[in-house]
């Protein structure tokens, strides 16, 4: 037979394993969610869109990570996918101001053609993580607004509108690399 | 000062709120190791032992702490045909409610019954899970509501949360959970119910269609 004592003193252990126990799991819970993120979302991605117009789309991404690797980067314009290609063109100035060890992280898109109005571009990055089970896109600097005026919107190419295929498919019969 | 002598006061808790906080603690670290450890730390084996190791911590200390014996819990043989006895009528009934739907929907297969080895597999997972539901969460139910209605009716949604986000494997669990919980509550006797779990698992994977059950995942993994 246990004492009086004996089990309060047993269960006050009890008590006090649980407190613990919660306090680790919350823990557990805590670092898991943030290391998955630092994994899924790499933080060390540094770059901006410098401009958008009907024309272009260009800027600079560096993986700080590693920063002698090339990053991928995709074009959306309202939302839609329009083209990805490697950010490697060069960009001295990047190099110049200490973002980066050597030129080689600009990227530049041709705009395709678009419905005359205001447009929003936004460039994401692309991690993968998980060998390969994930794929994120991140979000490069901010959105960039840009206008299109009616002089520009008068082509007669197809415009970018429920599919962006069609626009891609425009520029690669007209000689041109669909990732600019 | 009637301040410092509150201050000073030893806070105790009673017994009944230690018990529901202990059935939500296990079960919450099961609902961890689902949810949360798949889809973050699958690979870890380690992180993905931590929630498990610490529930099973504390399902012994608690029965330590408790002056809980194996015989109590159920880990016992001698009242193994009795329990049996009871368990056997709800058991034909369930059964024949499972082979009624594989034969309606054209699923019953045989090919899961030939493999003694995951019969065997059942056997030992059956009796982890029972002494779980049974041997910890079923009594500290009753300690929290006594016996009867109210406690058979925790277990049986706990065992059926612990199986969402599969709907039919948590109604069967929930059935399943509620008959096992008041046959415990009569007679406790974990080899027993282990022996049920694992006829009727093997029975439900071996009628079910497979769409139906998804290979019995639960958690994230009914997902994958």
């Amino acid at each position: 037979m246990r004492t009086g004592d004996a089990q309060h003193g047993a269960l006050r252990r009890l008590t006090r394993y649980l407190i613990a126990k919660s306090i680790i799991e919350a823990l557990l819970v805590g670092a898991l969610a943030v290391c998955f993120y630092l994994t899924a979302f790499n933080p060390f991605f540094r770059g901006t869109v410098d401009e958008a117009n009907a024309r272009q789309v260009y800027g600079w991404a560096v993986n700080e990570r590693a920063p002698g690797l090339r990053v991928e980067v995709q074009l959306y314009i309202d939302g839609r996918f329009v083209a990805s290609r490697l950010a490697d063109l060069s960009r001295p100035d990047v190099k110049a101001a200490g973002r980066a060890l050597d030129e080689w992280h600009g990227f530049s898109f041709d705009t395709p053609p678009l419905d005359p109005g205001e447009h929003v571009a936004r460039v994401y990055v692309v991690h993968e993580s998980g060998e390969g089970v994930r794929r994120t896109l991140q979000l490069l600097g901010n959105p960039k607004r840009f206008r299109v005026g009616d002089e520009t919107g008068r082509s007669s190419s197809p415009r970018l509108s429920a599919n962006s295929n069609i626009a891609l498919s425009f520029k690669r019969r007209k000689g041109l690399r669909p990732d600019g | 000062m009637a301040e410092n002598e509150n201050s000073r006061m030893n806070v105790t808790i009673s017994d009944r709120t230690l018990a529901a906080w202990e059935v939500a603690s296990v079960t919450l670290s099961f609902l961890f190791a689902e949810w949360m450890i798949q889809p973050f730390a699958a690979n870890s084996r380690v992180i993905s032992a931590a929630p498990l190791v610490l529930a099973f911590a504390l399902m012994l200390l608690s029965h330590q702490a408790r002056g809980e014996t194996a015989r109590e819990i159920g880990w016992r043989v001698d009242n193994f045909l009795s329990a049996l006895r009871l368990l056997i009528l709800p058991m034909i009934g369930l059964g024949l409610l499972i082979l009624l739907v594989g034969w309606l929907s054209h699923s019953l297969r045989s090919e899961k019954l030939q493999l003694w080895q995951w019969a065997a597999w059942l056997l030992i997972w059956g009796a982890v899970q029972q002494y779980v539901l049974q041997g910890f969460i079923n009594r500290r139910a009753q300690i929290l509501w006594g016996r009867g209605a109210r406690s058979v009716l925790l277990v049986a949604l706990v065992f059926a949360l612990l199986h969402l986000p599969n709907p039919w494997l948590s109604v069967a669990t929930f059935i399943g959970g509620a008959v096992w919980a008041a046959v415990y509550q009569r007679i406790p006797n974990l080899p027993a119910l282990a022996l049920s779990h694992a006829l009727m698992s093997l029975l439900l994977a071996s009628s079910f269609p497979v769409s139906a059950i998804n290979s019995l995942r639960v958690g994230i993994r009914y997902f994958g």
